[in-house]
């Protein structure tokens, strides 16, 4: 059996995504060059979700990126390499698209 | 109110590949530290594993009525013969209902040293087992055990002090004792030892290498290069 005991905040993560939207939405008032669509105000409300789910035990994610890049833990080696080669892969993609896609 | 309805359906149109993509690697890109960082050390679980004792030159006396009987009337089964855990059975069948305790001595202390849990089945319940753990100089060290009546094992769970004190020097000797209540009538009186090891499945590891195979497979196919459909080439 697994036990759970990390500390999240269901509602705290629920009321950062909302919080997130909400703010998007007034900065798009602004913003009306190109309006976005529903998907982008989702994709902008996860974001704000997963990051106050970060911030809330960021120390834990340090600790886990520490035991990767020292090789410590072959789980969190393969993750750091994971998001190393994701992050590296989106921003060049941004960079030779100038913009325009993050994937090809 | 047409111009409304399009700005709506506007809205919820789908963009295009290229921009769904990216929102997908964005979500994925956040989500995969946000579900890392919430795995801490509660992620495992421990499971027992059957194993084994070895041979070892121990001496069983019962009491029978609060007089000690003869050692050689409790035969017994080495692990040797017996798939790695001791049985002994009662050989007088008249002694047997009046049995007040057995004691078993003599097991090398290392035979318990990478266990964390022992198992006793016994046909004839007794009013209570206990498990000595001592040695001299130093006070012998009692783990009380839990009962099912249903399966009639009983089970000793050592913690990592029971584990620290069977791996010190000072601790030198397993005594088992099992208490009977006389005049209980027992048909016979069985016991089988069998020892368990411990293993550890560390669950937040396996999440986060999956995770870290995920991206990475994510990763190459976000290059120009790689598609669901193979190696390309030239860039798409």
């Amino acid at each position: 059996m697994i036990e759970t005991m990390a500390t999240v905040d269901y509602y705290t993560l629920v009321g950062a995504g909302m919080a997130t939207v909400f703010f998007g939405l007034l900065a798009a008032t602004y913003l009306r060059k190109k309006p976005l669509s529903a998907w982008h105000w989702l994709t902008i409300g996860a974001v704000g979700g997963f990051a106050a789910s970060i911030m809330q035990s960021y120390t834990q994610l340090f600790d886990w990126v520490v035991l990767g890049l020292t090789g410590v833990s072959t789980a969190a080696t393969l993750f750091v390499a994971g998001m190393a080669g994701m992050i590296g892969v989106m921003a060049y993609n941004l960079i030779v698209t100038r913009g325009k896609t993050a994937v090809r | 109110m047409n111009k409304i309805k399009n700005n709506v359906k506007k809205a919820f149109t789908l963009p295009n590949n290229a921009v769904v993509m990216s929102m997908m690697a964005v979500i994925l890109v956040c989500a995969a530290p946000a579900v890392v960082s919430m795995i801490d050390d509660s992620y495992t679980t421990d499971v027992s594993v059957l194993s084994t004792f070895d041979d070892e030159d121990i001496t069983v006396n019962y009491k029978v009525s609060e007089e000690w009987a003869v050692p050689g009337s409790l035969s017994m089964l080495k692990p040797s013969e017996n798939n790695g855990s001791y049985l002994f059975a009662a050989n007088v069948a008249d002694d047997v209902p009046l049995i007040t305790s057995i004691t078993i001595n003599g097991f090398e202390i290392s035979d318990f040293e990478n266990l964390g849990r022992i198992e006793m089945t016994t046909n004839s319940a007794p009013s209570a087992i206990t498990f000595y753990v001592g040695g001299d100089g130093v006070t012998s060290h009692s783990i009380p055990g839990n009962y099912d009546a249903d399966t009639q094992v009983w089970n000793f769970d050592l913690d990592s002090v029971d584990r620290a004190k069977i791996g010190s020097d000072g601790y030198t000797s397993v005594i088992l004792t099992m208490r009977y209540t006389a005049g209980t009538a027992l048909s016979a009186t069985e016991l089988v030892i069998v020892p368990y090891g411990t293993m550890t499945i560390s669950y937040g590891e396996i999440i986060i290498g999956a995770t870290g195979v995920l991206l990475l497979i994510c990763a190459l196919l976000a290059t120009p290069w790689f598609s669901t459909s193979g190696l390309t080439i030239r860039r798409r």
